[in-house]
């Protein structure tokens, strides 16, 4: 039986899970993906240990008799990372269907910034993950771990299947018309994963992209819409981005749903999570969200999804 | 005879950075002086004096040099540094006397005296601290933003010249201290199977783990960027306009970046071993609260990115104090204003994030002892 993709999640947790899935979509790189002897994709679900997540300190204990910490060695605090994966798909039929992982990280490293899996990680908390497997890596941190929306994970698989015909369509969005054409419709397509990279590959190559924004970001189902509002803000030319910010911002204001205000609102959170060079634009469309939610009056209290994403806002 | 700064017939890079304060050092500029119409019967004593004050040659002493000037036209070398600041283009002058100080005058050059004005250093609070997941973050927004200005004088001056092309104002960033603390509380056991009812164990009540930097001032940089704070197109870069051309150069710009420390406060999970060395369990404890002390100063420098040398030109401190357990808006605070620098910045290692992770400045502390029943 399959773990649950997502269990259930404080808010702040299903917050960041939220966040960084929407982050690792729109980051994500067919190529580093790949079938080989002994290494293939595999989307999988995580289902954590129990103390995943937590941290210990090796080779420490509490003596049972007296109550005294035991650290003979002055070990540092580690975190554990610990679990079971099954897979629900694998670019090599060969491919395990199920694993296990094991490691352990400092619980403080120098960090000069926060990485996705500092702030989510489906290792210790769930998640569906697409990662490069390999036979040789027994349990070791996987590989371009990327997580998903788990309703996305078959979509994924798709998208890694037609990965041939797909990168070089995206590779020649801006040179050929074809391939722009062919680009345009994934958008809009059922593939909710090739859409996201299709509009990736639109926002870098094509000129005037911007004016289809409007129609494309109207159609997106939510899910869809948090990744192409983090992509409008991170991934546009830098010619583009105060155009992309004004057609973003047009979408808060002409919006009265509030999944879509929520959907966008992810987007522009995620971007200040993990795009430093995009935080002021992503901050400023969060406000403008926070006030039309305000506006319309939309429960955004204890209780909602709303309290987390707004907790450190003005 | 004649006289050539940067020993090039251009007037083009005609320029001495003025000496930095803050370190103190002073950046030379190779120049050279020879007849023109040789042969001379003999060789030449020139003193080069400047009688405007703003150069040396080269040291603080130096107000004068004396150079032998061959007869046979090949050039002389000397030195000169910028002591004080040129108010226009060409204002600094070098004159070559025969002789004595008060000689007849052989020769001339104009030099001018670069330096840098209109410094700021800002640094912007950010987001509140809250406890998100396992982190204690201000996220989505940074707990403090950084600005850098810095403008070149005199109005003029040639960026393109060798003695200016590489400069760029960044920021450069020192620890003063920092004890960061986690609490752990609320023990809870897991036993292991087998382990019989009533089998009693104590454990500590909480665990503290504390982590501090020794007495002294730390570079808050890493390998890839140091010494300053932050550069870009670094694999560990923050900001990619953490350094900008100066105000008063093509493409000048503020330089920023910012810091958002974000401590991690997962729980704690630590074995039961019972006298014969035997594991009877777990016990989990929950995080209770973590804290976080850090001082740090801030500088707007000079960088030259060939030499990497910095030299300071305004400072600011402030201070980071959040605790997640304790009431009201947790957030960092900053000096209302910046000054003059008044120390020299540390600008080598070790750095200060990795000398509070080394295991010898931690301390763990057990406190109080909890009865857990089977």
């Amino acid at each position: 039986m399959l773990p649950d993709a997502v269990p259930p999640l404080p808010p702040t947790e299903a917050l960041m899970h939220e966040a960084r899935a929407v982050h690792d979509v729109a980051t994500l790189q067919l190529s580093d993906y790949r079938i080989q002897a002994g290494s293939s994709w595999i989307v999988a679900t995580l289902a954590p240990a129990a103390d995943s997540g937590a941290a210990t300190i090796p080779g420490a204990y509490v003596e049972a008799e007296t109550g005294q910490l035991v650290n003979v060695d002055q070990h540092e605090p580690v975190v554990m990372k610990q679990g079971r994966w099954q897979a629900q798909a694998a670019g090599d039929a060969q491919a395990p269907t199920q694993g296990r992982y094991a490691w352990t990280e400092p619980m403080d490293r120098p960090m000069r910034k926060l990485a996705p899996e500092d702030l989510y990680s489906p290792f210790a908390h769930g998640g569906t993950v697409l990662f490069q497997w390999r036979a040789s890596d027994d349990g070791a941190p996987p590989r371009h771990a990327h997580l998903l929306f788990p309703e996305w994970a078959p979509y994924a698989a798709q998208a890694l299947r037609a990965s041939a015909h797909l990168s070089q369509t995206l590779a020649e969005v801006g040179a050929a018309a074809p391939a722009r054409a062919e680009a345009t419709q994934l958008v809009v397509g059922p593939n909710a994963v090739s859409a996201t990279l299709a509009f990736r590959a639109l926002l870098g190559a094509a000129d005037g992209f911007a004016a289809q924004a409007p129609a494309l970001l109207e159609q997106a189902e939510p899910r869809r819409l948090s990744t192409f509002v983090y992509l409008g803000l991170t991934a546009a030319p830098a010619t583009d981005r105060a155009r992309w910010s004004q057609v973003l911002s047009r979408q808060v204001t002409q919006s009265t749903q509030p999944e879509r205000l929520l959907a966008m609102a992810h987007g522009a959170y995620a971007a200040a999570l993990f795009a430093s060079e995009a935080q002021a634009h992503a901050l400023a469309l969060l406000d403008a969200i926070h006030t039309r939610v305000r506006a319309l009056g939309i429960a955004s209290g204890a209780g909602t999804p709303w309290q987390a994403l707004f907790a450190n806002r003005p | 005879m004649e006289i050539e700064i940067n020993n090039t017939s251009t007037a083009d890079d005609d320029y001495v950075q003025v000496q930095c304060l803050r370190p103190a050092g002073r950046k030379r500029v190779p120049c050279r002086i020879r007849v023109t119409t040789p042969p001379a019967t003999q060789a030449t004593t020139v003193v080069l004096t400047n009688p405007d004050g703003r150069l040396r040659f080269p040291a603080t002493a130096n107000t004068t040099a004396t150079v032998t000037v061959p007869s046979d036209g090949s050039w002389a070398a000397f030195e000169i540094t910028g002591e004080t600041g040129s108010a226009a283009l060409n204002d600094a002058v070098i004159e070559a006397h025969c002789n004595t100080a008060t000689g007849a005058t052989l020769a001339t050059k104009t030099v001018t005296v670069f330096w840098f004005d209109n410094a700021t250093i800002a640094v912007n609070v950010g987001g509140p601290y809250s406890v998100q997941g396992n982190r204690y973050t201000p996220a989505p927004a940074n707990a403090v933003n950084y600005v850098a200005n810095a403008r070149i004088r005199p109005a003029g001056v040639n960026c393109a010249a060798p003695q200016v092309a590489n400069l760029r104002i960044g920021i450069l960033q020192n620890n003063l201290g920092a004890v960061h603390a986690v609490t752990w509380s609320a023990p809870a056991p897991t036993w292991n199977a087998g382990v019989a009812v009533g089998t009693r164990v104590d454990v500590p009540t909480s665990v503290r783990r504390t982590r501090s930097l020794p007495a002294g001032t730390f570079n808050d940089s890493e390998a890839q960027v140091a010494p300053l704070y932050d550069q870009p197109g670094k694999g560990s870069t923050l900001d990619p306009n953490s350094l900008q051309p100066p105000t008063g150069c093509p493409a000048a710009a503020a330089a920023t970046s910012f810091d958002s420390p974000s401590p991690t406060m997962p729980p704690l999970v630590l074995p039961m071993q019972n006298g014969a060395g035997v594991n009877v369990g777990s016990v989990r404890y929950n995080t209770v609260s973590t804290s976080t002390v850090d001082g740090f100063i801030i500088w707007t420098v000079v960088f030259n990115t060939t030499t990497n040398e910095v030299c300071a030109l305004r400072q600011r401190l402030w201070d980071l104090n959040v605790d997640s357990a304790a009431v009201g808006v947790q957030q960092a605070t900053a000096a209302a204003t910046d000054t003059a620098p008044t120390q020299d910045p540390v600008t080598a290692g070790p750095f200060g994030n990795n000398v509070i992770n080394d295991p010898a400045n931690q301390v763990i502390t057990p406190t109080g002892t909890t009865t857990l029943i089977r």
